[in-house]
């Protein structure tokens, strides 16, 4: 399902954190929207998610066409997955992830020997059969994460949104996830937009790459282009290419700033 | 809540070596002290009830007056636990979600049933409520005086009785449920809107198991309060023998006429009600910590 995002706004007070996004998203893609802190990738993707409104005016955006900006997020049917994991602390993991079935209404519900089909298949899915009845504080960040994505898959989501899902893990999980999230995605082409400071990652995982500072979008791309044809001074600093020519001809005479871009990645 | 630090932190026994210091010293400290303060008396109490012979008190604690008097007693202080449940959930809700000028004010307002002198409030009450007061003239002219004069009225009733010790509860509820609603991130509100679920069901389903715990304790206190309270009660009950009387005031009649074993003996009735009904809701809370696993709450 493809998601359109149409001149959108957002003020919070006087700081304006988003200054007229316009974005399309094609079914199936992977994007990752990257930019330092303050730069409004969290915001914009709260806002497609439907916690978050953007400001009053021409502003739209559209799941498969259809407009939503209006719809409330438990009508959206967007999949998110927070970076704290926001897991439901009273249930157990097998509940966490049955609860987006348990909630409809009684004419969408599941049949109960349905949801026990699903869960379960997604607990294979994330690899965690074993830890169905378990409650989320007994697993590891790791596998809490996993939880968060196996409930936000379990109501079959039209678009998957991902809040720096992997920012609170230690780098080596950081990195078996990733790849694990881009198999996943080769396996279900689920249309997913991930948030994250971090471009190694961005550039590992992603499709396109969505570049955003000061509230607006400073490039889009697939992470080669990106790399090979910044747009802009702020996409050369905030990727610690000051200077193209440093990178492809690196030599002792710049042993400076070779070291300061070192330092930025 | 109690049960999410004894299940997380291990007990320490004898024998075990620690490194932190002093648990002999402070054990028997707590064991001195609960002692003297608490144990001893109600041991003297009971002890009471069998200085004099047994069956005449046996006749006054099972006598219709103070089977009544239990009745309003525990009665109306689970109404106006209940009562509190309600509302306290809401003022807490309010006062930690949202910012609006006057927070603190109201914030420090809702102490005011703890530290006002108890015979105060009840003869504010009694003022406000009664057939003449602001509140009461209204309840007076909506019912109609026959109504009122049934059993409508809002002071000198067992109603009056009720709003009584609403007043003095309300701080409990509102005081326990604040940190755990500060506690409680609204990213899990926001997941669950995500996973489809409506405000109602958020409520239900995440936020009510949540602070269920620290809700039921909260009302706990409000009741146990509630059951002991005398000063701002007796100016709002009606004082009519075998309806009208809470259980202190009996006793407090019985003392009078220098019946101290029979004083004593529904002084301890009560606390046996009182001890039951905590039981009751400390299996509650066990019960619930299980079911929901909510050691972390």
């Amino acid at each position: 399902m493809s998601v359109v995002i149409e001149s959108i706004h957002k003020t919070f007070g006087r700081f304006n954190a988003l200054e007229g996004i316009d974005l399309k998203v094609e079914t199936g893609e992977l994007v990752a929207l990257l930019g330092p802190s303050g730069s409004g990738k969290t915001t914009l993707l709260r806002i497609i998610a439907g916690l978050e409104f953007p400001d009053d005016g021409p502003g739209n955006i559209f799941f498969h066409g259809t407009d939503v900006t209006e719809r409330d997020a438990y009508e959206r049917r967007a999949g998110f997955v927070f970076q704290s994991y926001a897991l439901f602390q009273h249930m157990t993991v097998f509940e966490n992830i049955a609860f987006g079935l348990r909630v409809r209404s009684r004419a969408t519900r599941p049949s109960e020997a349905e949801i026990n089909a699903r869960v379960n298949d997604l607990l294979g899915r994330v690899q965690l059969t074993q830890f169905a009845k378990r409650f989320p504080n007994t697993l590891s960040g790791g596998q809490r994460q996993r939880v968060a994505l196996a409930r936000a898959l379990a109501i079959e989501p039209r678009v998957l949104l991902l809040d720096e899902p992997f920012g609170a893990l230690d780098a080596k999980v950081r990195k078996e996830l990733r790849r694990w999230l881009r198999a996943f995605h080769e396996q279900t082409r689920l249309t997913t937009l991930f948030v994250t400071h971090d471009q190694e990652e961005a550039f590992e995982v992603s499709d396109r790459v969505v570049i955003l500072g000061e509230g607006r979008i400073q490039q889009i791309g697939s992470p080669a282009e990106v790399r090979a044809n910044p747009a802009n001074d702020f996409v050369r600093k905030f990727l610690g290419l000051d200077d193209e020519s440093e990178l492809l001809i690196p030599s002792p005479l710049h042993e400076g700033s070779r070291a300061r871009e070192l330092d930025a990645v | 809540m109690s049960d999410a630090v004894s299940s997380s932190i291990p007990y320490r026994r004898f024998g075990n070596r620690t490194i932190l210091p002093g648990f002999h010293l402070s054990l028997g400290y707590t064991l001195i002290y609960v002692s003297l303060l608490v144990l001893i008396p109600m041991a003297f109490l009971v002890a009471k009830v069998f200085t004099e012979p047994f069956a005449a008190t046996w006749a006054k604690i099972t006598s219709d007056r103070a089977i009544a008097s239990y009745m309003l007693s525990f009665g109306a202080s689970g109404i106006a636990a209940l009562i509190n449940g309600v509302f306290g959930f809401i003022i807490a809700w309010v006062l930690v979600r949202y910012e609006f000028p006057g927070r603190r004010f109201a914030d420090a307002v809702v102490d005011l049933p703890f530290a006002l002198p108890t015979a105060v409030a009840g003869i504010s009450l009694a003022v406000l409520y009664g057939k003449n007061g602001t509140f009461g003239e209204w309840v007076h002219w909506a019912v109609g005086p026959e109504a009122w004069r049934a059993g409508w009225a809002t002071a000198n009733s067992n109603i009056g009785v009720t709003i009584a010790l609403t007043f003095i509860g309300l701080p409990f509820v509102v005081r326990t449920l604040q940190p755990v609603l500060e506690d409680l991130s609204t990213d899990i509100e926001e997941a669950a809107a995500c996973l489809g679920a409506t405000r109602w069901q958020t409520f239900w389903r995440i936020i009510v198991p949540a602070i269920l715990p620290a809700w039921l304790t909260g009302m706990t206190l409000a009741f146990g309060r509630a059951v002991g309270e005398f000063g701002s009660v007796i100016f709002i009950a009606s004082g009519v023998i075998g309806r009208g009387e809470i259980t202190p005031l009996v006793i407090y009649t019985t003392l009078e006429e220098g019946l101290y074993s029979q004083a004593a003996a529904l002084g301890a009735v009560m606390l046996v009600f009182s001890f039951l009904i905590l039981v009751v809701v400390s299996l509650l809370q066990a019960w619930n910590g299980r079911v929901t696993g909510s050691a972390s709450v």
